[in-house]
């Protein structure tokens, strides 16, 4: 199972990274903040903030979990092969159209869905194709959709924001087809 | 119960079947699906904790009614214009923008420009654009890429109203 071991390696360097210099800022940013609220607005400003940010953590607590969990099991059942299936070596506006529902349902980060476009790319998708893919990967895809805007923003303005977007990844592809920008891709750097 | 309690069920529902389809496969995917959530959970949570507090004290430090002027929904394709240029000054990911879409809302931000706002981000993250497509995918991808793109933010917003005047939401 070097798969496995692999992908093991992988999360681990990804707590690595998370609790690194950049949570430190972010903190010290937060902090800053609050200092900044504290000071400029007055204690009771600091009161009605801290309690605003302490019932939305007790409304988000209980969610966390479910999203931490559909995350990483649609990571681990959706493969990388089924996702570069779905696109194949389909021509033109049909293969735009199959990117954007790929594209949506690719779960994880960056480090998932680059190395999917060099992937497509290598198996002779089209630069509408992957420019859709990348599109609706970040504009629809499933997973942040359902890891950070259902629980924060709510059902309402998650699903107008959705549908309001649904066919820009497909307008975007159609539209690179056309632009005269050749692109040539090769292997990424190794991922350390 | 409100619609949002319900969302919450469903996402454990949702949950659950996922997992009670890896554990039928049995091939170790429940265990390795187990361990990543763990990791995921130890890397959101600080960052989540940060991002609330964040959130809050902006919607006490920003100022509201400027704010509620420029992208409320009153301001039309004025504001959403604006916030289309606003999106690509978030130079970060989920755990920050969605806790400041969250303070937008709070103060007053129209949805329709609240969806270009957050489309803009997700089209033009700068920090994703420098860490991972660049290095990975070229300059001419990312300059195929936005000259493809450039308009869908206000696109968006402006969907989104068409859709919340269909729908009378």
């Amino acid at each position: 199972m070097a798969d496995e071991q692999d992908n093991k390696k992988k999360y681990l360097n990804l707590l690595k990274q998370s609790f690194g210099p950049s949570l430190i800022i972010f903190a010290l940013l937060a902090i800053g903040a609050g200092l900044a609220v504290y000071h400029f607005e007055g204690s009771s400003s600091y009161d009605r903030a801290i309690a605003d940010a302490l019932e939305l953590l007790a409304f988000i607590a209980p969610r966390i979990g479910a999203a931490v969990i559909i995350a990483a099991f649609l990571q681990i059942l959706i493969p990388r092969e089924v996702i570069s299936r779905l696109i194949g070596e389909k021509a033109g506006i049909k293969s735009v159209f199959m990117a954007t529902v790929a594209g949506s349902l690719t779960p994880g980060g960056p480090l998932t869905s680059f190395p999917v476009v060099i992937a497509l790319y290598a198996a002779g998708a089209n630069k509408g194709a992957l420019v859709a893919y990348i599109t609706s990967w970040a504009m629809i895809g499933i997973q942040r959709i359902i890891v950070w805007e259902l629980p924060l923003l709510g059902p309402d303005i998650t699903f107008i924001r959705v549908s309001a977007s649904m066919l820009l990844p497909i307008i975007a592809g159609i539209l690179a087809l056309y632009i005269p920008i050749r692109i040539t891709l090769t292997k990424p750097p190794e991922f350390k | 119960m409100n619609t949002l309690t319900l969302v919450a069920i469903a996402m454990w529902m949702c949950a659950l079947a996922l997992m009670l389809v890896s554990y039928r496969r049995q091939d170790g995917s429940t265990e390795m699906g187990l361990y990543i959530s763990l990791g995921y959970l130890a890397a959101m949570v600080p960052r989540a904790l940060c991002a609330v507090f964040m959130a809050s004290f902006a919607t006490e430090l920003l100022p509201g009614d400027l704010i509620s002027g420029w992208l409320g929904s009153e301001s039309g394709i004025k504001g959403i214009l604006i916030a289309s240029v606003a999106g690509i000054l978030v130079p970060a990911g989920g755990v920050v923008a969605f806790p400041l879409a969250l303070a937008m809302i709070k103060l007053g931000v129209g949805v329709p420009q609240l969806t270009a706002f957050l489309t803009s981000w997700e089209v033009f993250a700068i920090h994703r654009i420098l860490a991972w497509e660049i290095p990975f995918l070229g300059l001419n991808f990312v300059g195929l890429r936005v000259s493809s793109s450039f308009m869908l933010p206000p696109l968006a917003g402006i969907f989104a109203a068409t859709i919340i005047a269909l729908l009378n939401i």
